[in-house]
């Protein structure tokens, strides 16, 4: 896990996360796809943490490789629009 | 430089704090200098500062920077220079993506929070003080990786083509 100023995702089970890249649309961009399932749990900064989130985000390149991908919460969107 | 905004990137201290993983690549995805380049940013894990205008967000080498590598961030300042409009994203420390759009001599900045922020800044830069600042950016982080030993100064050079190709213009 990355020292950071964000909640931090983590992963339960790492095949989840060729799943996602399955699921992932094919272009470049970045992407919330919900799993309906526990797919992870999410580190706040006041150390609580939120169990059994469904949701990752995940951001495909130009080249359609993976930058990143992990679990969140409810609360994390893509913009205000 | 009246009318436009501060545009800075400033490595700062080195961060001790292990919180990662050593890099691996079990399917051997990468090439040999890109997982020397990923073990350099996880050994040798900087906390970097970007400021925009008044805005100031704190990223690390491992991943943030080493993510901009990866993905040629040499040739993004090329095409930058070229007139072409450039994202620069960090997803891992913070969620912002940095749009920089050339008119002239200035760059019309974007940035957008996602995530648990939905903040939307817009800032006025001087293109060639932001070209500048990229150029330097890159080669400092490259000149740390090859006086700690992971990569070679000809691997260091060959990697910065696009942005000398770029100076010698």
């Amino acid at each position: 896990m990355t020292k950071t100023n964000k909640p931090q995702g983590q992963w339960l089970d790492a095949w989840d996360w060729v799943k996602a890249e399955k699921a992932a649309p094919k272009y470049p961009g970045i992407y919330i796809i919900d799993f309906k399932r526990p797919v992870g749990r999410v580190y706040y900064l006041d150390g609580t943490t939120l169990e059994n989130v469904t949701r990752v985000v995940i951001q495909r390149n130009q080249d359609g490789t993976l930058n990143f991908g992990y679990p969140v919460s409810d609360s994390f969107v893509l913009s205000a629009n | 430089m009246s009318n436009t905004h501060i545009f800075n990137i400033k490595i700062q201290e080195r961060s001790l704090d292990s919180h990662a993983l050593p890099p691996e690549d079990p399917l051997r995805e990468l090439s040999d200098f890109e997982m020397r380049i990923r073990h350099f940013c996880y050994e040798y894990n900087y906390q970097t500062s970007i400021q925009v205008g008044d805005y100031v967000t704190q990223v690390f080498f491992d991943p943030d920077i080493c993510i901009l590598l990866e993905n040629n961030l040499p040739q993004k300042v090329a095409d930058l220079s070229q007139g072409q409009t450039i994202k620069i994203s960090f997803c891992e420390s913070c969620c912002l993506i940095i749009e920089l759009v050339p008119q002239d001599s200035k760059i019309s900045c974007s940035l957008q929070e996602f995530g648990y922020s939905t903040k939307k800044l817009h800032f006025d830069l001087d293109k060639n003080q932001v070209l500048k600042t990229l150029v330097n950016f890159i080669n400092q982080v490259m000149e740390k990786a090859v006086i700690s030993g992971f990569i070679t100064f000809m691997e260091k050079e060959q990697y910065m083509i696009p942005v000398l190709i770029k100076a010698m213009r």
